[in-house]
C-alpha cells in the first residue's frame, strides 16, 4: 500500500515548467531582488478586513486576499467546569476547514495546529473565570477559496482580528460561586481590552517567509515557493519574540538545506516587519470601532 | 471470639495492614545526565528484507524510544499522479497502537501524525538528488514502535523526540536503499529550561525538565545545512536566545551523525565484501 502521492493543495504543483522556475528562481537571487508582481521584499499584498461581521458568534472577522484568497473566522465561548491536571491549552480548540479538501488534507492539518500553538498558553490564561470554572473557546476557521498561495499569514491574521473583537458576556457573581452573567449584550466585556496593544498583550501573528539565496521574501505566492530554498512560518509576538517556527515544504529546483545564517537573517528581519504587521492590524481595530 | 459472626467466612483474627508501596517511577531512578551529555544511539541498517532500504534506531536505557524505518523505491509513479521531473518523495510516520504508555492509539492516521508526516518529508525531500530520479516514487514509512513519555499535543518534548529519531533513522534507510543523496540528515534536539532558560542538549521527557522552549533541527552536517526547523515556545532574537538554541541543537545533529556515519558505513562494507 503505497502512500497517495497526489499533492495536497498546499503543494499543488505550479504550472510553471523547469525552465520557467530557474528564471524566477535566478531573478530573486538578484541583488536587488525582483519578484514577478514587483513587490518589495518585505512588502504584503493588499488585503480587505472586515470585523464583527456574524452576529451568532462572539467574534468574528473576514480577510480577503487579491488573489482571491478569502478567509472567515468565527469564534464561539462556552463555560466549562474547570478539571484540574489538565492542560490550559485545551481551552482552545482550533478548527480548519479548506473548501473543496477533505478534512483531513494536510494543509488543513498544518493550519490548525499551527494557529493553536502560536495562541498558545497566553491566550488560555485569559480565560479564567473563577476558581472552578473558565471559558473555552472553540476558533472556526473556514477558507472560502481553494487558495492560490499558501494561507498560513492569512488565517493568522484573520485569527488576530476576530480574537480582538471578541466580546464575552460579563460576570456578575463572585469568583468562588457557580457562575452568572450579565445578560445585557451592551455590557458585555471585550477579551482584549482596548488598550491591550500599548500593554503588549495581543495574539501573536504568524508570517510566511521564503528565502531565496541571500535573499528573503515576506508573503511569497506560490511561485515564489515553488522555487525558494527553504520557507519559513514564523509566529511572532508583539514585543519582538519568536514564539513558534515550522518549516513549510518548499520546491525542488534545488537541493540542499539553508545555512544557518539565512535563518538568522529570516528571524531578525521578522521582528521589524512584525512590528508593522501589528501596527496595520491597530489601525483595522481601530477603524473598525 | 463469642461474638465471630457464625453464618459467614471470617477472616483471620489477626489483623495486618495491606503492604503499601512507594509510588517508583522510572525518571527517579534513573541517574539524571548531565545537560551535555547524549543518550547512546543503536542504528542499524538492513533489518527489513522486503524493503529496499531500512533502519533501526534504539535509544540507550532509561529512554523506550524504539522505530524502524523502511524505504520503498524508487520506483515508477502510478498512471495517475501525472509526470513529474523529479522523483516525489513521501513519507509517513505512524505510531504504533501500543507504543504509547497510557492510552491506546488507533490504527487510523491522526492529525498529529500527519503532523509529523509532513515534517519528516520537508526534512529528508531537500537531501535526496530527486531530479536523478525522473518520473518516480520514494515512499518512507516510518513506525514508532514505543514512545518516551506520554504523546500529546501538549508535550513538546516527547513528539518532538519521535520525529528526530525518525528522521535520522530514515535518512539511513535512504542510504542503506542506495539512493542518491547530496548528504545525510541527522537530527537534533536543544530546549531552554527553568527560570534562567539554561540550554539543555537532548532532553527527554523523562528528564522531568521545566521546558520553556524547544527548538528541533534536521541538519546536514557536511554541507553544514539546515533542512528542518521547529521551535515552540517563546524565545528572544535580540537577546540571540533563539540563535544559541538552534546552535545547541545542531551541535547535537552533529554529534548524532558520527553514529548515522557508522552505521551506514557497515552497510557499505558488507557490500564491499561481497563484491570482493
Amino acid at each position: 500500500m503505497a502512500p497517495v502521492a497526489n499533492p495536497s493543495a498546499a503543494t499543488a504543483p505550479t504550472p510553471l515548467s523547469p525552465a520557467e522556475l530557474s528564471y524566477l528562481h535566478s531573478s530573486l537571487s538578484l541583488r536587488p531582488p525582483i519578484r514577478p508582481d514587483s513587490r518589495k521584499p518585505a512588502q504584503f499584498r493588499p488585503l480587505t478586513a472586515e470585523l464583527d461581521i456574524l452576529p451568532s458568534t462572539h467574534g468574528s472577522s473576514r480577510i480577503v486576499w487579491p488573489d482571491g484568497g478569502e478567509c472567515i473566522v468565527g469564534i464561539k465561548a462556552e463555560v466549562e467546569k474547570a478539571t484540574p491536571n489538565k492542560d490550559i491549552r485545551s481551552r482552545v480548540e482550533v478548527s480548519v476547514e479548506v473548501a473543496g479538501a477533505r478534512d483531513d488534507d494536510p494543509l488543513a492539518v498544518f493550519l490548525a495546529s499551527s494557529v493553536g500553538d502560536t495562541l498558545g498558553q497566553k491566550l488560555a490564561g485569559r480565560l479564567e473565570i473563577g476558581e472552578r470554572w473558565h471559558w473555552k473557546l472553540y476558533i472556526d476557521i473556514l477558507l472560502l477559496t481553494p487558495p492560490v498561495s499558501h494561507p498560513a499569514t492569512l488565517l493568522s491574521l484573520a485569527v488576530h482580528l476576530g480574537l480582538r473583537c471578541t466580546n464575552l458576556p460579563r460576570l456578575v457573581s463572585a469568583a468562588d460561586e457557580d457562575p452568572l452573567f450579565d445578560d445585557d449584550w451592551d455590557a458585555a466585556l471585550p477579551l482584549y481590552p482596548s488598550n491591550a496593544a500599548e500593554v503588549g498583550d495581543v495574539p501573536a501573528v504568524t508570517l510566511l517567509v521564503a528565502a531565496v539565496g541571500e535573499n528573503i521574501f515576506f508573503d511569497p505566492t506560490r511561485e515564489e515557493m515553488a522555487v525558494a530554498d527553504c520557507v519559513l512560518a514564523v509566529s511572532v509576538d508583539w514585543d519582538g519574540k519568536i514564539v513558534g517556527l515550522r518549516t513549510l515544504e518548499s520546491g525542488t529546483v534545488s537541493e540542499g538545506g539553508v545555512k544557518r545564517k539565512v535563518i538568522k537573517k529570516v528571524v531578525e528581519q521578522c521582528v521589524p516587519v512584525g512590528k508593522e504587521v501589528f501596527k496595520s492590524l491597530e489601525g483595522i481595530i481601530k477603524a473598525g470601532f | 471470639m463469642a461474638m465471630a459472626d457464625r453464618r459467614r467466612i471470617n477472616g483471620p483474627t489477626g489483623a495486618t495492614v495491606p503492604p503499601v508501596f512507594l509510588e517508583q517511577t522510572l525518571a527517579l531512578t534513573a541517574p539524571r545526565r548531565a545537560p551535555d551529555e547524549l543518550r547512546k544511539i543503536f542504528l542499524k541498517t538492513s533489518l527489513t528484507p522486503p524493503a529496499t532500504g531500512s533502519a533501526f534506531l534504539e535509544l540507550s536505557a532509561p529512554s523506550t524510544l524504539k522505530l524502524t524505518a523502511s524505504v520503498y523505491g524508487p520506483r515508477p509513479l502510478p498512471p495517475s499522479a501525472g509526470f513529474s521531473p523529479h522523483a516525489r518523495l513521501s513519507a509517513e510516520l505512524k505510531f504504533a497502537p501500543f507504543s504509547t504508555a497510557g492510552n491506546r492509539r488507533g490504527y487510523v492516521r491522526d492529525a498529529l501524525e500527519r503532523d509529523l508526516s509532513t515534517q519528516l518529508q520537508v526534512a529528508l525531500a531537500r537531501s535526496v538528488k530527486t531530479a536523478t530520479y525522473p518520473k518516480s516514487g520514494i515512499d518512507v514509512f516510518v513506525t514508532v514502535l514505543d514512545c518516551e513519555g506520554s504523546i500529546d499535543d501538549y508535550n513538546t518534548l516527547g513528539i518532538m523526540q519521535a520525529l528526530a529519531g525518525a528522521i535520522t533513522c530514515a535518512s539511513a534507510a535512504i542510504a542503506d536503499a542506495g539512493i542518491e543523496c547530496v548528504d545525510l540528515v541527522s537530527a537534533g534536539i536543544a530546549a531552554a529550561v527553568g527560570e534562567q532558560g539554561s540550554l539543555v542538549m537532548d532532553p527527554s521527557p523523562l528528564d522531568g525538565y521545566d521546558v520553556k522552549a524547544a527548538a528541533l533541527v534536521g541538519y546536514m552536517a557536511g554541507r553544514d545545512e539546515i533542512t528542518l526547523l521547529w521551535t515552540k515556545g517563546e524565545l528572544n532574537i535580540e537577546g540571540g536566545d533563539f540563535e544559541s538554541v538552534v546552535d545547541k541543537a545542531v551541535e547535537v545533529a552533529t554529534q548524532i551523525r558520527t553514529v548515522l556515519n557508522e552505521a551506514v558505513k557497515e552497510r557499505v562494507l558488507a557490500v564491499g565484501g561481497v563484491n570482493s
